[in-house]
């Protein structure tokens, strides 16, 4: 259980070392130092980057300001994903740190989501957070708590308070004692390549004559192709908050400790690198 | 669930505190019981406070319980305990509602609120117990009072306010219950999860680390399990394949291991390796920031700065070369003289404070002193105070004895003031009477003494009649020269003489001239008829009572004892009730149902009717002529009295004013008055003259017969009595009670003795200078018929006849005592009345039939 613990506490605590630069089009009065930080895996972009901003609006004139936009390598990233799965997705071949494009100007309608205030992503995650407690419990814990109980869940993330997130998420993540866990695993799986944004199913923790599923069970449904085959060489990585998790590893106990704060295991799935 | 379950106990102790408090101010707690009592108009309650009493009107009384220390231990432990139970219920209301799960009061936990909860229930419960306990115990008192034989109070029945209490009670216990109840639920439920609170998690996480193997780990953890009640999926499975496995608790979760090691890995790479770094950076940003800001700064104010800086140089150098003068000695040395005179002062100031110091001190002493004097004051004041509170009391009490004393002093004095006024009317009373009584004796006097004149003029009339007579007697004796016998007439002469010397007291005159008539008649009828002729003038010119004696000393010697019936006739219509013979003995009246009053002549041995008297509008029950025998007088069944003049049958009066049958009526000696009692149980004394009713008298009962002497009349009653009454008071004079009803009453005829005839079927002869019975009369078969049977003596008083219900007429004589005839077969039903004619010949007896039947000795 000590493991659990730490587990969690590695998630919570997980950082990636990013580095933020002004795109090179943007007109500045003065030269704009690029900025870096430890990008906390489990929040949103928008919601960390406040520091950001202000760095670079020194750098600019305030008549030019509009809504920022970080960019990777071309791609628009999309603030409602997590951190962690934005970087595992995109970033995780290259070489640390993660460097991001900020844009000011030309916002991509097409691709992202304008996001004005911290109340809009405040909205987003405790949909998510419903979301999963319906898949979960068809929502009658995250129905039962009162207003304030979910404004904790939310300080908690905003703030990066760990214990303060976990005193009300812990309800969350119970289950009946006669169950052997959840009644379907909330889980949303990523891959570059596909149009599609996600892939989400439902899934139970443990077949009807009691086996638990594991992740390899998961996958086996989801997206066969991800299970190597034994002569063959990994074509695909399963990566979890950075960490490639065994496929032994039941399900019930991922969604327990390995989700993201909205109560999502989110999985990407990437390419092996070929060398 | 559990808020459901917590709320209806909330509301349940809302409501248990709410009946605990009507409980504690209901009137009723014990209330006066019925049973066993007759007084069911008085009810008794109490309860903690106050006692009451109220009546069947529902006037209420209340009265506080004074003395609250005076009052029996128990009402005071439940006072204590209800009040206690009360504010355990408020502070418990407020706890509960704050521990409530559906409440915003405070910010605090799931947990927190639960204890709050919890300790809410816990005050209920204790709140309750001590209503129960105070409730119980005073029902315990008055159920032990009810069943107690010995008990002497009022005993009383549990009251409502009881049962409110109990219910409240139950209420509170059981809300409270439900609130601990909910609190437990709430938090005995296992967690699901593997997280817990920092503080306890961490405690647990700790202890298996410390342990060194990794099967100790594995039992401990499994300890653990148990201990906290936490466990997850995960450690269940960890835990049974490693029992299965045998292996230790690491290797058996490769993928969680895995995993950890793995996310230390990516810390190592992606989180340690650059932490510094950016930290630095961002610091060194931070910066050179900073520094392009001071720098633009610096730069601007650089000018302003120099100058500033160039100033100050140079009055420096000046007030170096100002003081470097040579003057420094002096001033090194008045430096030094300030110096001296500052110590001394301080020195001074030292002392000063030392002064100050000890001032302090003494003062401070002083102060304490002073304090100590202001407690004792204090104290004393409050002393005083109690000594004034209690004298007050006291005060208070005696005012209210006083109070009390007053009040029962007005009392008596009303009392005394009330029985002075009796006694003053009483006495005005006495000495009116008395003034009456003086009176009267003065009347008595003056009558005598004209009594006695008269009796001295009549005597000496008479003695100068005789003697003129005897003049007469002895001239013609003279005249005639008749031989005779010379002894004789010194016998007469001899004789008279005597009489002479013995004229003075009238009695022994008049007692004594039957014996002489004795003497005289069988010698010659001369002198006899003078007598006679004598007695005839007389009883015409002198007063009544004188003359009676006369005329029946008379006929005493006549008086012949009935043996045959002389004539049977039919008298009335229907029942006859009285009969009477006129004082001549002439005439003979009957009275009977049909309303009529018949005269009959008696002559030879037959009755013929004369006439018949008509007016009354119901039967006749009684019969009277008076002494001349001019008047008849009959009383009647129409509530009035009637009179007749007897020799033209004509109705003169009628008397009416009682309100009941007249069964008697009688005329006075004088002739003047009549007496008539009746069933409305008065008596009337009427005059004739006026023909009014000049007294009523109520005797009591109802009067069945009347007799008169002079003063005094007699009245038979219903209830066995025989009063005798004064006509000039309105007072009973004396009563005699006989053994049964009295139907009748007659006297002889020198008035001294009494007959009465009582339903006890006795004839008695009642002795009236004694009072007292003389004789009494029975014999077999002799039977009184009705309530006004009437008897008679006859004219000399030596008999006694009386009709019996089977129809004998009975005769006893009086002398001997002995039932001297029994004279039957002539009657066929009861006799009503018996009638012995004044002349002694003829006796008449009237039956219930209609029949009469006249009786001699012939």
């Amino acid at each position: 259980m000590a493991d659990d613990k730490d587990v969690l506490r590695d998630v919570w605590f997980g950082r990636i070392p990013t580095c933020f630069t002004l795109y090179q089009d943007e007109i500045t009065e003065r030269e704009a130092e690029p900025f870096y930080l430890l990008l906390p895996r489990v929040s949103y972009l928008t919601l960390v980057t406040d520091k950001v901003k202000k760095h670079f609006h020194k750098a600019m004139r305030q008549e030019d300001l509009e809504e920022m936009w970080f960019e990777y390598e071309g791609t628009p990233l999309k603030w409602h994903y997590p951190i962690g799965v934005l970087f595992d997705l995109h970033a995780s071949n290259t070489a640390l740190p993660w460097s991001i494009t900020v844009h000011f100007k030309d916002f991509p309608e097409r691709d992202l989501l304008h996001c004005p205030s911290n109340s809009v992503i405040e909205a987003h995650f405790m949909s998510s957070i419903k979301e999963a407690d319906t898949l979960k419990h068809k929502g009658q814990v995250v129905n039962e708590m009162q207003k304030k109980d979910h404004k904790q869940l939310w300080m908690g993330l905003q703030n990066d308070k760990f214990d303060q997130f976990w005193a009300m998420n812990r309800k969350l993540m119970e289950y009946p004692t006669e169950d052997s866990g959840f009644r379907y695993i909330p889980f949303r799986i990523y891959q570059t390549m596909s149009d599609r944004p996600f892939i989400q199913k439902l899934f139970r923790p443990a077949s009807p004559d009691g086996h638990t599923h594991t992740l390899g069970d998961l996958l086996k449904v989801v997206f066969p192709a991800a299970i190597p085959q034994d002569d063959e060489q990994k074509k695909y990585l399963v990566v979890v908050h950075g960490i490639e998790p065994l496929l032994e590893t039941p399900v019930q106990w991922l969604s327990e400790h390995l989700s993201h704060p909205d109560n999502f295991l989110h999985i990407s799935i990437i390419p092996a690198p070929s060398d | 669930m559990s808020t459901g379950l917590e709320l209806v106990g909330f509301l349940l102790c809302v409501g248990s505190w709410l009946l605990t408090g009507a409980s504690l101010g209901n009137d009723y707690w014990k209330v006066s019981t019925f049973s066993g009592s007759v007084i069911i108009s008085n009810r008794q309650y109490e309860n903690l406070w106050f006692s009451c009493a109220e009546d069947s009107a529902g006037i209420t009384n209340c009265r506080d319980f004074e003395s609250m220390l005076a009052l029996p231990g128990y009402v005071q432990a439940c006072r204590a305990l209800m009040i206690i139970s009360l504010l355990l219920g408020l502070v418990g209301i407020i706890v509960a509602l704050m521990g409530l799960k559906c409440t915003k009061i405070g910010s605090a936990s799931d947990e927190t609120k639960g204890k709050i909860a919890l300790s809410g229930g816990g005050l209920f419960i204790l709140s309750g117990l001590s209503t129960m306990i105070a409730i119980s115990w005073y029902a315990t008192r008055v159920v032990e009072e009810f069943y107690d034989p010995f008990f002497g109070g009022i005993k009383f029945e549990l009251g409502t306010g009881l049962y409110i209490g109990w219910g409240g009670g139950c209420l509170a216990i059981l809300g409270g219950a439900l609130l601990c109840c909910s609190c437990k639920r709430g938090d005995g439920r296992p967690p699901k999860s593997f997280y817990s609170p920092p503080g306890q998690g961490e405690k647990i996480y700790k202890t298996p680390l410390s342990t060194g193997t990794a099967d100790s780990r594995a039992y401990h953890q499994r300890q653990f399990v148990c201990l906290a009640g936490h466990y997850s999926l995960a450690s269940v499975i960890c835990l049974r394949v490693g029992a299965m496995s045998g292996q230790g608790g690491q290797a058996v979760c490769p993928w969680k291991r895995h995993v950890a090691e793995q996310l230390k890995q990516r810390d190592r790479v992606q989180r340690q390796a650059f932490e510094e770094i950016i930290h630095q950076y961002n610091r060194l940003l931070e910066k050179s920031d900073l520094h392009a800001v001071l720098s633009e700064r610096l730069q601007t104010d650089k000018f302003d700065h120099q100058n500033r800086h160039d100033l100050s140089k140079v009055t420096l150098c000046v007030l170096q070369s100002w003081a470097g003068r040579g003057r420094s000695e002096t001033l090194l040395q008045e430096m030094a003289q300030i110096r001296i005179r500052h110590q001394e002062e301080l020195t001074e100031l030292h002392k000063k404070r030392g002064e100050l110091a000890q001032n302090v001190i003494e003062l401070n002493n002083q102060m304490q002193l002073k304090d100590k004097d202001i407690q004792t004051n204090e104290a004393q004041m409050l002393q005083y105070q109690r000594r004034i509170s209690e004298l007050e009391s006291e005060c208070r009490d005696l005012r209210g004895s006083l109070q009390d004393l007053e009040r029962a002093n007005q009392t008596l004095k009303d009392e005394y003031d009330a029985l002075q006024i009796t006694f003053s009317a009483l006495e005005g009373k006495l000495r009116r009477t008395a003034e009456d009584n003086q009176e009267l004796v003065s009347r008595w006097m003056a009558e005598k003494s004209q009594e006695a004149n008269r009796l001295n003029a009549e005597n000496e009339k008479d003695t100068r009649r005789r003697q003129a007579k005897l003049q007469k007697d002895l001239a013609e004796a003279a005249k005639e020269p008749l031989p005779i016998d010379p002894e004789d007439d010194i016998e007469v002469l001899q004789e008279d003489a005597a009489e002479g010397t013995g004229d003075t007291s009238p009695g022994r005159a008049i007692s004594r001239t039957p014996s002489r008539r004795a003497t005289q008649n069988p010698s010659g009828g001369l002198l006899d008829s003078i007598s006679n002729i004598f007695g005839r003038r007389r009883s015409v010119s002198l007063s009544l009572d004188s003359a009676e004696p006369e005329t029946h000393s008379g006929g005493c010697a006549e008086v012949r004892l009935p043996t045959t019936a002389l004539h049977t006739f039919d008298a009335h219509d229907g029942e006859v009730n009285a009969v009477r013979f006129s004082p001549g003995s002439r005439l003979l009246a009957t009275g009977g149902t049909d309303r009529r009053v018949k005269l009959w002549e008696v002559a030879s041995g037959r009755c013929q009717l004369k006439g018949s008297l008509t007016g009354s509008n119901a039967g006749i029950t009684s019969i009277e002529f008076d002494s001349a025998g001019s008047y008849l007088l009959a009383a009647s069944n129409d509530f009035a009295s009637r009179i007749w003049t007897v020799d033209d049958y004509r109705l003169r009066h009628t008397l009416t004013g009682h309100s009941g049958k007249v069964l008697a009526a009688r005329f006075m000696l004088d002739n003047a008055r009549i007496v008539s009692g009746s069933y409305d149980r008065t008596l009337k004394l009427w005059d004739l003259r006026s023909k009014v009713c000049m007294k009523t008298v109520f005797a009591g009962s109802s009067c069945n017969d009347i007799v008169c002497t002079e003063q005094c009349v007699m009245s038979g009653h219903f209830d066995k009595k025989v009063r005798f009454w004064d006509i000039r008071a309105e007072s009973i004079v004396q009563e005699l009670e006989l053994l049964g009803r009295v139907t009748s009453l007659d006297l002889n005829h020198d008035r001294t003795e009494l007959l009465t005839c009582s339903r006890d079927d006795l004839v008695k002869i009642i002795d009236l200078r004694s009072n007292a019975v003389r004789q009494s009369f029975s014999a077999q078969g002799f039977k009184c018929g009705a309530d006004w049977t009437r008897v008679t003596f006859s004219p000399d008083g030596c008999y006694v006849a009386a009709g019996s219900a089977d129809g004998t007429l009975f005769v006893w004589n009086v002398l001997t005592g002995k039932l001297d005839r029994a004279l039957d077969k002539h009657h066929s039903s009861a006799i009503n009345a018996v009638s012995w004619s004044p002349s002694g010949a003829h006796v008449v007896s009237v039956e219930k039939s209609s029949k009469a039947v006249l009786w001699s000795d012939i």
